[in-house]
């Protein structure tokens, strides 16, 4: 067995999208896997653990927009590091599961190992966890709102909460950060890690984002084909976002789009219920 | 006369200086130590006074071994770090709590996050101390420096005490590579800087801003070099290889006394009395009433009023070659040029059409770029970055040559002068 040491210094939503590569090279047999995390990010992994994956996590937290410590220093002595951020390389930093395939083939190639990653690109996995008891129940219908702060810059789109609430009376509107007003349509979920926000988004008619975390945490695959956006976003390091046949994802520029957006969910998936 | 490992390291001067900060946090900084300025002041930080009391009287009874381990690797007295070691390996874990959670408060403060590279050491904690050794490097701003990735570090005055301590806790550690790779960058940052203190010498021009890019230049190939005005310039970089071409006989005159006067020894310095064009023969060429305003072209009628002074006093009729006819004719003297200098008052274009082949060799290039047209069939600044963009250049710097609508440019080959790059961010 090949020992790797797999890690990512970036931020929450970029860990996220290192799992289902860290469960490709599980799944391979040939390696054995011990996932480097910042001790405040390491829950996102804890779930990878098993036969073949153990979990380290730093005494140093991953802190936004200041890197403050390279987890390729932890790396024990008998084992290969293998960075899995997708800015490791300048053609590269698309986020797109042929990216994080072809970062860790080049690291890999460096270590002289030969890893073709062909067999997965097929089929773009997405991210989920393991199911979690500790979501908090949800309303119906309800849409997710991704409206933090993007600590990588890609967005900074100011969700008008009251005209959404004005314009869906009948939805309620499950915040990722604080909302500046409390309001009887807007239930808080600043304090649920993304595990819980992940869980919760699987339960609501459509996603709205950012491009950040809490973003990220909802691509599960229950909701490979929910109705998503991310609004403002631009970046020229990754113009689109994890792509896969059937992606329902649509990129709006203002309220009246993201309106415009959330009445098509609305109307198309009235008859649904909740996951 | 004491051993070093029995010597002081440094002379504590006065007490700790604690203080509750504004937001109610505490701090607590070291005594200045001045045989020791790489862990001058180390500072502690703490919710509460006690909390930090226990950790300030962990840290200063430390101190002076941190101090005597940071001395000794600084030196690579590899002999004098074991006594250190020893007296601090019972509290390294203890130290390395107190000043990671210090670290985290403030992460720029460079001598703390010294003093934690250095505990991380004694702790064991090889990668660790290594990425804060090198983190507390001034002026370095890679993102991950660790390993291999050593090569973005950025000259600065006060690095080479902490990259030397750096390099050797890497080598003590049995991080030969890496130690070597960090020396090699310390050795291009001590060039960078030492050309720096040189160019702060002479006349502005854009070239002299660049040291990084000035430390690769091999020899250069000077067009229009009228008098020798960049001579000194040359001269005082320690220039080994210098072709240089000026048609004009009265500015020929000089510029070949000023190579004789400014040549460093040993130094292989020449004059052609050619002009440069794009074609082998001869040609009418304007002398100017400055004979830098010189030009194979007539000064255009509408140019620009900061140009209306710009006159041509009379028409010679000079030899003129290409740089690959040249180059051909002189392939030994052509071979070490890598920067092209021009200053050829609106013929930079025939220059370049007649250098094609010679061009392929040339990492750096020097122009002036104007705005208007201040000779007749002169290309302006636009189509003259294009085409150089075309041949592989890009525009690095430019700075003002006197003229609000002419610039003096830099253009360099990506790659060639800021240092290896394994092609990873």
């Amino acid at each position: 067995m090949i020992p790797l040491y797999l890690y990512n210094n970036l931020h929450a939503g970029d860990v996220l999208f290192s799992r289902p590569l860290y469960r490709a090279l599980a799944a391979d047999g040939r390696f054995t896997l011990v996932l480097g995390a910042f001790h405040n990010n390491a829950y996102l992994l804890e779930d990878l653990v098993g036969e073949r994956v153990r979990l380290h996590v730093s005494d140093y937290p991953e802190r936004g927009a200041t890197v403050l410590y390279d987890l390729a220093a932890d790396c024990p002595a008998d084992h290969l590091p293998i960075s899995t951020w997708l800015g490791e390389y300048p053609d590269t930093g698309n986020h797109q599961w042929r990216s994080v395939l072809e970062v860790c083939r080049r690291q890999l190639q460096q270590h002289g190992i030969a890893w073709e990653p062909t067999p997965w690109l097929g089929h773009v996995p997405m991210i989920d966890f393991a199911p979690t008891a500790s979501a908090p129940s949800l309303p119906w219908p309800c849409f997710y709102v991704d409206n933090g702060r993007c600590r990588s810059g890609q967005s900074s789109f100011p969700f008008d909460l009251d005209r959404l609430a004005t314009e869906f009376p009948d939805h309620r509107l499950l915040c990722t950060a604080a909302p500046e007003r409390a309001t009887a349509h807007v239930i808080d979920g600043s304090g649920l890690d993304l595990r819980e926000l992940s869980a919760l988004s699987e339960r609501c008619v459509a996603i709205l984002g950012k491009g950040s975390g809490p973003f990220c945490c909802t691509y599960t695959a229950a909701n490979r084909f929910r109705p998503r956006a991310v609004c403002g976003y631009h970046s020229t390091t990754s113009p689109t976002f994890w792509d896969y046949p059937g992606n329902p994802l649509r990129y709006l520029a203002d309220m009246d789009e993201v309106v415009a957006f959330l009445r098509t969910a609305v109307a198309t998936t009235a008859e649904l219920l909740p996951c | 006369m004491l051993s070093h490992a029995t010597r002081p390291a440094a002379v504590v001067a006065g007490p700790w200086r604690t203080e509750r900060l504004a937001d109610g946090r505490w701090r607590a900084r070291s005594p200045a130590a001045p045989g020791c300025p790489l862990l001058a002041e180390v500072q502690l930080w703490g919710l509460c006074a006690s909390e930090l009391a226990a950790a300030r009287e962990r840290l200063a009874a430390a101190l002076p071994a941190l101090r005597e381990l940071a001395t000794a690797l600084g030196r690579r007295q590899f002999a004098a770090v074991a006594a250190p070691l020893a007296a601090l390996a019972a509290s390294a874990e203890a130290l390395r709590e107190g000043l990671l959670a210090s670290h985290l408060q403030d992460p720029g403060h460079l001598p703390t996050q010294r003093a934690l590279g250095l505990v991380s050491l004694v702790a064991g904690r090889a990668g660790e101390a290594c990425f804060h050794l090198l983190r507390a490097v001034p002026g370095q701003y890679h993102m991950f420096a660790v390993g291999n990735r050593l090569t973005q570090l950025r000259a600065h005055p006060d690095a080479p005490p902490a990259v030397l301590l750096a390099a050797a806790a890497m080598e003590w550690l049995g991080r030969a590579d890496a130690a070597r790779t960090l020396l090699a960058c310390l050795r291009e940052q001590l060039d960078v800087l030492r050309l720096a203190a040189t160019c702060q010498a002479f006349p502005p021009h854009v070239l002299w801003r660049h040291p990084e890019v000035l430390r690769h230049v091999r020899g250069v190939l000077q067009v229009g070099a009228n008098v020798g005005d960049e001579l000194p310039c040359w001269g005082a970089l320690g220039l080994r290889h210098l072709v240089a071409f000026e048609p004009v006989p009265a500015a020929f005159g000089q510029l070949e006394q000023a190579i004789v006067r400014h040549r460093p020894a040993g130094a292989v310095w020449s004059a052609r009395p050619l002009a440069v064009g794009d074609h082998v023969g001869g040609l009418p060429f304007w002398v100017g009433e400055q004979t830098g305003n010189s030009s194979f072209l007539p000064l255009h009628p509408d140019r620009s009023p900061f140009h209306q002074q710009n006159r041509h006093a009379h028409r010679i009729e000079v030899a003129t070659t290409t740089l690959d006819a040249w180059a051909a004719a002189e392939p030994a003297a052509a071979a070490p040029c890598n920067l092209l200098f021009l200053d050829v008052q609106g013929t930079e274009h025939l220059v370049l059409a007649g250098g094609r082949a010679l061009l392929a060799q040339m990492d750096f290039v020097v122009l002036e770029l104007s705005e208007t047209e201040i000779y007749a069939g002169s290309w302006t600044a636009e189509p003259m970055v294009a085409l150089l963009a075309g041949l592989g250049f890009v525009e690095l710097d430019r700075g003002s040559s006197g003229f609000p609508e002419q610039f003096d440019a830099l253009f360099v080959r990506p790659g060639r002068h800021d240092g290896g790059h394994d092609g990873r961010r």
